[in-house]
């Protein structure tokens, strides 16, 4: 097991290593000049060249690829070019509203995807089992801002149970905040929910005609027994291996629902970032993106080795 | 051991059963009666519903399956139970064995878990008492050393099975349905489960119900048989004379091909004849090494490789027929896959008519491969599905250069008909063939570029005996007429004897004897020569000791 972990976290840094590189690149390629935005279009060469020295603008890539770097790891993300605030801090507070819409969006989607897929699979061919994925093929094909718009007409405005935008802040109570986010959550978790438990149910259906599937039969437990305690832990490898796909995608679905639900999370935060030609700021928050990423995937790899004995044996 | 004499009210009475899948009926009117303590064989061909008599049994029928008729267990009517009902009795009352031990185990759960599960269902125990209960069970069934918390990788085959055998007799039922419990399993192996299962018989009074291809293992085993051919009881009666007297014609059918002999050769070619004759071998192996790299122990150190052939050596002859047997893992494969350049050897000399192959160029190997064809034991896994047999059979021919098309067709259409098929096959695809056509289709493909040698990897393991019978004939004549060589590798001692000239025994990647097929089934020298032989299943030797008893 200690030689998996090594091996898994090894592999970690490296991809980590490569993504600032190719963050940082693909940003030096992308044309627009931070110190003319910062100071505007009638500003004279002087200042420009004074303020890019400022901002190091003027050292070559290399040099400024590895200041940014070597700051990242002490956790020094440098300052923004128009909030003028450290960058740090800024995504600081916009994780705070982030994180939990992903957390939560893909929380919803498991909750709702595997009991479903489960349930599709018990019947599979018969009515209930055609009707739920009818119902997944409509959820992956609706775009989750229409949906998100829909639901703001619907509970929003029409029941008036949630607030259609904004967030209050951690500091208006638990509660409070988190309403503002069920709306959000609920229009990032449903494309997901409808892929995940498609992937629920065809891998349920394959395990289900294991051999050991009928083993389990033989022995007296009866079909929904059989699907719980043998099919579902089985299947559960491929539905994880959706589920850290998933987590980019939510990632990067809250850059458009926090536009519609006006909520200061990164993906607002991201999105001003570009149209300003913040570049640290983009680098920045892209780099926490993609770590967030690869570490989700590293506990996915590690969420199989706990369910599958076999893989915990890789090690010896 | 002590089993009832007496005639007593049978435990399980199926009567009249019909079964159909969908619109195809499977089942027609089947009786079948077993008496408890006591052992019933079922055999028959694949497709002839043994297993799905079983299942109905059971009631785990496959979905759309439409029985009638009855089934009378302990005084109940299993086909009026309802589904609870059912799962009430399943594994307490009757308990069921399956065939294949490497997938009839949950991977992810522990055996102990496994066998508990079983026993908390049906005793409602807490899981303490559960867990010790799996413990005595483990202990029946000979794992006395195996902890609980073991999961179904870390066991080996046989220790599966012997876990499927704990979690159907957990619960002590009253009959044991066991399908094939030995097929996939080495002959050693064979007969020690076989030997449990009896024990298990006699100890606790229970009937069993062993579903078996293989004759000898029924005869061997079973108290009663009954006969299945096509969904229907072709003969049933007491074993010995049920197999001694062969009323039925199928029966006798089915009991000669099982012992079936292809004619032998009218001047064998043995190793010591062709060295006393001075001739030139046409396969000369040397010092042969083989090695698979080790699974890593340590973060800093590689690990140290697998040696999987440990230098054996070796001719063989034209015309000769050189069995190679072992258990499985002991190298057989891996030594075909060598000589076959799929693979490459570690050290030592493999030499094909003069040529040496150990370190060739792929140049000289496809050269050398025209002449070295092999067929492998799955006729239809081997076959790409999408392929006709025109193509699928003439593929080896791109190691033939410069044959126009129609010459291709030629050779192919010469090749069907050696092995009995028909120029109108030619546009058909593998699926429209059966399981003996399926290898007479990869005997075709082999012969299609005039081999002189023909590794022939388990050819007859996974086809019925009547069909073995014919493909035992079809590669002795092929034999006497183009005079191939075959490298016959088989883990099937009886089939062999029957056909192999000389014979290699290997065990942990080495030959631990070798010599004149005739002489070494007649005198073994080694004790695992001995043990092999031993726990071959002989049809002929299970009914001269049974009627002697």
């Amino acid at each position: 097991m200690a030689y998996f972990l090594v091996r898994r976290l090894g592999s970690l840094i490296i991809t980590l290593g490569v993504a600032t590189v190719v963050i940082f690149a693909v940003l030096e390629i992308v044309p627009g000049d931070p110190a003319l935005m910062m100071l505007g279009v009638n500003a004279n060469e002087e200042n420009l060249a004074a303020l890019r020295e400022q901002m190091g603008l003027h050292l070559p890539p290399t040099t400024r690829y590895w200041n940014w770097v070597s700051g990242l790891i002490v956790g020094d993300f440098g300052t923004s070019y128009t909030y003028s605030v450290p960058v740090a801090e800024l995504i600081g507070e916009r994780l705070w509203v982030s994180l939990p819409l992903a957390v939560l969006a893909l929380l919803l989607s498991t909750v709702i995807a595997i009991p479903v897929g489960a349930f599709a699979a018990a019947r599979r061919g018969r009515g209930g089992d055609a009707g739920v994925m009818g119902l997944t093929q409509l959820g992956i094909a609706i775009p989750n801002f229409w949906f998100a718009l829909l639901l703001v007409y619907v509970f929003a405005i029409t029941f008036r149970v949630v607030p259609a935008g904004g967030f209050p802040g951690w500091q208006a109570g638990f509660w409070t905040a988190l309403t503002s986010l069920v709306l959000p959550a609920i229009a990032l978790a449903l494309p997901q929910a409808a892929i995940l438990s498609r992937v629920t149910r065809s891998a349920l259906l394959e395990t289900l005609g294991e051999d050991y599937i009928r083993t389990a039969r033989a022995k007296g437990l009866s079909r929904s027994a059989v699907l719980w305690r043998h099919a579902l832990t089985n299947a559960l490898i491929p539905v994880f291996t959706i589920l850290g796909l998933q987590f980019a995608f939510l990632l990067a679905g809250t850059i458009i629902i926090e536009n519609v639900f006006y909520l200061p999370g990164l993906g607002r935060l991201i999105f001003q970032a570009i149209t300003q030609r913040d570049l640290i700021v983009v680098e920045s928050v892209v780099v926490l993106l993609v770590a967030t990423v690869i570490v989700i995937n590293f506990i996915v790899d590690i969420a199989y080795a706990w369910v599958d004995p076999r893989l915990r044996a890789g090690s010896r | 051991m002590t089993r009832r004499v007496l005639k007593s009210e049978p435990l399980l009475a199926i009567e009249g059963l019909d079964l159909a899948i969908g619109e195809t009926p499977i089942l027609h009117g089947i009786d079948l009666s077993i008496e408890p303590g006591r052992i019933m064989g079922l055999v028959g061909e694949s497709g002839s519903g043994k297993s799905l008599t079983a299942l109905a049994a059971m009631q785990l029928l496959p979905a759309g399956a439409k029985v009638s008729g009855a089934i009378r267990f302990d005084g109940r009517q299993l086909l009026e139970l309802d589904e609870p009902a059912m799962c009430d009795l399943r594994g307490d009352e009757i308990g069921m064995v399956f065939q294949e031990p490497m997938t009839a185990l949950n991977p992810v759960k522990s055996i102990g878990e496994q066998i508990a599960e079983g026993i908390r269902l049906h005793a409602g125990v807490d899981r303490a008492t559960a867990a010790e209960r799996a413990r005595t069970t483990l202990e029946q069934v000979g794992l006395e050393a195996m902890p609980l918390t073991r999961y179904p990788h870390e066991l080996s085959g046989g220790q599966r099975q012997r876990v499927g055998i704990a979690i159907a007799c957990a619960m002590q039922p009253k009959l044991l349905i066991a399908d094939e419990p030995t097929t996939a399993l080495d002959v050693t192996i064979q007969a020690q489960i076989l030997e449990l299962l009896s024990a298990l018989v006699a100890d606790n009074d229970m009937a069993l119900l062993l579903i078996s291809h293989d004759l000898g293992v029924v005869a061997d085993m079973a108290d009663d048989i009954t006969v299945l051919k096509d969904g229907r009881v072709m003969e049933a009666g007491p074993t010995v004379p049920v197999l001694k007297r062969r009323r039925h014609p199928y029966t006798r059918q089915l009991a000669e091909a099982s012992t079936h002999a292809p004619a032998k050769p009218a001047q064998p070619v043995t190793s010591a004849g062709a060295a006393r004759d001075g001739l030139e071998p046409l396969l000369s192996v040397r010092e042969l090494v083989c090695e698979y790299p080790g699974t890593r122990t340590s973060l800093f150190s590689r690990p140290s490789p697998f040696r999987a052939i440990d230098r054996v050596s070796f001719d063989l002859f034209t015309g000769q027929t050189m069995g190679l047997v072992g258990e499985s893992g002991c190298g057989k494969s891996t030594l075909a896959r060598t000589l076959l350049g799929l693979q490459r050897p570690a050290s030592g000399a493999i030499e094909f008519e003069g040529e040496a192959l150990e370190a060739a160029d792929p140049d000289t190997y496809a050269r050398a491969r025209r002449h070295m064809q092999v067929v492998f034991q799955d006729p239809y896994g081997s076959f790409n599905p999408r392929h006709k047999v025109e193509r699928l059979v003439g593929e080896p021919l791109h190691l033939v250069p410069g044959l126009a098309a129609d010459q291709k067709r030629d050779r192919v259409v010469t090749a069907l008909a050696s092995v009995g098929l028909s120029a109108g096959d030619l546009d058909k695809y593998p699926h429209e063939f059966s399981g003996g056509q399926r290898q007479r289709l990869a005997i075709a493909r082999a012969l299609v570029t005039e081999p002189r040698l023909i590794i022939a990897d388990e050819p007859v393991s996974a086809l019925d005996v009547s069909i073995r019978a014919q493909i035992l004939d079809l590669l002795a004549e092929l034999r006497d007429r183009l005079s191939v060589a075959y490298l016959f590798i088989s883990h099937d001692l009886t089939v062999v004897r029957v056909l192999c000239d000389d014979v290699l025994v290997m065990k942990d990647g080495r030959f631990i004897e070798r010599g004149s097929a005739e002489e070494l089934f007649a005198a073994p020298r080694e004790a695992y020569t001995r043990e092999l032989i031993a726990a071959a299943p002989d049809l002929a030797a299970a009914i001269e000791r049974r009627s002697a008893a």
